[in-house]
């Protein structure tokens, strides 16, 4: 992993059309302010982990164990 | 063509398959899938691999089990998806179904949008929502009973 440091206000490139920008540091927290073309998707790390994770999951599951699973039906 | 598929060879017309132009998440190499309706598991339907034998998805329509469910699609996904017209759409919500259905969740946080025009598809984040990967089928659909009982006894 590549590791830099910057001051507030600061900022690096990633390619030739994103820049990222330390924009507040506040006790543990940073405030980052992203500038990137619509096509490039930004999620938080974890968000798009736990969709991996649950994906992974349910692309396993039993072809037949789909009794009960919509109560009521 | 004939493909592999997690329920044994099918025979798959090119007009049939669907498109994830840049896979799912966890599976990114995996694009071409295609929806199985089998009337044992309604109203449950797979989105079936032709890629990996050992991949599908069991999915709802998501309203069928939150009856209140919203979906925003973004500027991009409307983009990647060439979306004309609201109606050529088709919601998924991917189910996780364990060893015990009655505590089957939902992921109502990242659904599945297909274009049935031109047959893309796309699984979006909505990370502005406050849904999770994880929704209990059961509780959501007691939920949705109430809000039904309520609107009944509100018109009266």
């Amino acid at each position: 992993m590549l590791v830099i440091s910057r001051k507030i206000g600061e900022s690096f490139m990633v390619g030739d059309d994103i820049e990222i920008k330390i924009l507040k540091i506040e006790g543990a927290e940073v405030k980052i302010g992203i500038s990137a073309p619509l096509y490039v998707k930004i999620y938080r790390s974890e968000i798009y982990q736990k969709i991996v994770q649950e994906n992974k999951i349910a692309a396993q599951t039993n072809v037949d164990n789909l009794k009960g699973v919509i109560p009521g039906d | 063509m004939l493909y592999k598929t997690k329920f044994g060879d099918m025979d798959i017309n090119d007009d049939q398959i669907i498109t994830f132009e840049n896979g799912i998440p966890g599976f990114p190499n995996l694009r071409k899938f295609i929806l199985l309706a089998r009337e044992s598991d309604n109203p449950i339907h797979w989105l079936v691999s032709l890629e990996n034998e050992f991949v599908a998805f069991p999915i709802v329509n998501p309203w069928i089990v939150c009856v209140d469910y919203s979906l925003n699609l973004s500027h991009l996904d409307i983009q990647e998806l060439n979306i004309e017209n609201q109606s050529d759409l088709n919601i998924w919500a991917i189910l996780t179904i364990k060893d015990d259905p009655s505590q089957a969740t939902i992921n109502l946080l990242a659904p599945i949008v297909v274009n049935l025009k031109n047959r893309k598809a796309k699984q979006i984040i909505q990370e502005e929502s406050n849904y999770s990967v994880r929704h209990l089928v059961k509780d959501e659909v007691e939920k949705s009973k109430k809000i039904i009982e309520n609107s009944k006894t509100g018109s009266g």
